[in-house]
């Protein structure tokens, strides 16, 4: 199975132009064959929202999605968008297949330290959900959300077999790590320990001098990554996946058999 | 461990990055060229091989803006720049213009001077944005923009700074990466203000130092003691720290009284690149 992902920058609160790009890649996806294409967390609009939160925000049968929602009869397609309810906001996904909306699923962890205030705006969401598609069991991740333990443990519990991850995550480093790094041990941990396809994808480009990094990338059920988009270069990214890695990943290591965890959360 | 290998930058990524940052958010505006300030130390010198990487060097435009006092050697090194780098440039002396107001007054001291020539060329480098239709890119590095030590509105300003987060320490790491011409690199840092003058003496401390305490109060969470027990005096790094806080009103657009309920950068939030 092809899995591609679509390492792209947004136009901050323009909506309509940046459905229009994910239409494109969508459609460049098609054309490689692909099965599946990730967009980055908030792609329908931009991360640095602020206010425009208030006018950025759509509900998910917005006419603006129709183009995708079309398209995903010939390719599946996961986006992030600001998603409005009821008068309240949600970082939210959106995972398209033949047609219709399969699964929304609402960041629930919002960070509101250092340079981050999605709290300020956004409520959180209240679950980590695994849904059925073409690749298995799948759980989706909204950046933050793979930095708590318990959504980690939420989708090994839920028989995960890919996970995917949507992110914008902004560039930092010290003398002792890039930003990146912090990402690739907890995806390959969370791949490795838990036996599954983890894929990566992370936005590029700049919101007043904060740089998202890109460097999206898929790892296999054995923790290793298979292949690595380029840093902060706006790309189509590729990555080919034999499903049957899981089953091969789980009898070389079947942690699950031994678990214990649920016994232990009761 | 030296306290200084705690500053290392990976100047590979780092410059990727500014050079992206620089193009990706002036282009964005529907802009494609830049305009600097070029003084022949260590902090412009490194944004016009930035730039010029960002550009091309067809549209980045250095401006050589000497007072008649200004040492020689300033331009001279500003120019090793202009001649590497392969970019526009242009000599606009300041003297006239600044000397005019000057004049009006009987006696001015060395600091409103300063501000003074920092301002003529803030004028100057804004008037040539629109002359050549490209954004000011700013020159203030992290170190002297948590000091305080520049001019509001004057070397201070500008539409976009790709080195406001790097220490003094990184600007010469990135100098050597950029292979920046020796004079330069090697030179003691002053703002030649007026004849002989050198940062670190007015200062009172050198940048290393400086670098070092601010790196560690600020980046690290240090407490004053921590920082005070890796070997450095109290009084410098209480006097350092009280600088940081005496000039946050630097760093910030001028505060709003708040009357209404959507109160500009209060409750009214919007990031620059809005729509971009």
């Amino acid at each position: 199975m092809k899995i591609a992902i679509g390492q792209i920058d947004t136009v901050l609160g323009d909506v309509e132009k940046n459905v229009k790009k994910l239409e494109h890649y969508s459609d460049k996806a098609i054309e490689e064959k692909c099965d599946l294409i990730v967009f980055p967390e908030l792609a329908a609009c931009g991360y640095g929202l602020r206010d425009l939160v208030y006018t950025s925000s759509r509900t998910p049968d917005d006419s603006v999605f129709l183009n995708l929602k079309e398209r995903s009869n010939y390719i599946d397609i996961v986006f992030g968008f600001a998603q409005k309810e009821n008068g309240y906001f949600y970082n939210s996904s959106m995972y398209l297949s033949a047609g219709e909306i399969i699964n929304i699923h609402k960041k629930r962890f919002l960070p509101d330290y250092g340079m981050f205030e999605e709290q300020r705006y956004f409520s959180p969401g209240e679950t980590i959900e695994s849904f059925k598609t073409k690749f298995g069991k799948t759980t989706i991740l909204i950046c933050e959300d793979a930095f708590h333990m318990s959504s980690h443990h939420q989708a090994f519990r839920n028989q995960t077999e890919l996970l995917i991850t949507l992110s914008a995550s902004p560039f930092w480093s010290d003398h002792t790590s890039m930003k990146w790094e912090m990402w690739k041990n907890v995806c390959r941990t969370s791949a490795q320990l838990n036996g599954y396809f983890v894929v990566f994808s992370n936005r590029v480009g700049f919101e007043d001098g904060v740089g998202f990094f890109g460097k999206s990338f898929i790892v296999n059920p054995k923790g290793h990554i298979m292949k690595e988009a380029s840093f902060i270069k706006e790309e189509l990214f590729i990555g080919e996946i034999d499903l049957r890695d899981i089953e091969r990943a789980r009898l070389f290591m079947p942690i699950r058999k031994n678990e214990v965890c649920d016994e232990f959360v009761r | 461990m030296n306290l200084l290998d705690k500053l290392k930058i990976d100047c590979e990524f780092v410059a990727t990055y500014l050079i992206e940052f620089t193009r990706q958010e002036i282009t964005k505006t529907g802009i494609t060229k830049a305009v600097l300030g070029l003084s022949g130390g260590i902090d412009s010198s490194v944004v016009a091989y930035i730039a010029k990487e960002a550009l091309g060097k067809e549209n980045v435009y250095g401006i050589l803006m000497p007072y008649k006092l200004s040492s020689k050697e300033s331009i001279e090194d500003a120019l090793k720049v202009v001649k590497d780098t392969g970019i526009n440039y242009k000599i606009f002396e300041i003297t006239d213009t600044a000397d005019t107001y000057i004049n009006k007054f009987g006696d001015m001291d060395k600091l409103r001077k300063g501000n003074i020539f920092a301002r003529m060329r803030m004028v100057t480098l804004f008037d040539h944005s629109q002359l050549y239709k490209g954004l000011v890119v700013g020159t203030s590095n992290k170190t002297e923009l948590l000091l305080g030590y520049g001019t509001w509105y004057g070397d201070m300003a500008s539409c976009l700074n790709p080195i406001g987060d790097l220490y003094k320490n990184q600007i010469y790491q990135l100098a050597n990466y950029f292979k920046v011409p020796e004079t330069i690199i090697n030179k003691k840092p002053s703002a030649d203000l007026w004849v002989g003058q050198s940062d670190e003496d007015e200062l009172g401390f050198s940048y290393d130092d400086a670098d070092i305490i601010l790196y560690h109060l600020y980046d690290l969470h240090y407490t004053m003691e921590e920082v005070t027990s890796l070997g450095f005096r109290k009084e410098l790094v209480a006097g350092i720290a009280e600088r940081v806080k005496r000039n946050q009103f630097k760093r910030l657009p001028p505060i709003i009284a708040k009357i209404s309920k959507r109160t500009i950068n209060i409750d009214f939030r919007y990031l620059r690149d809005w729509g971009l």
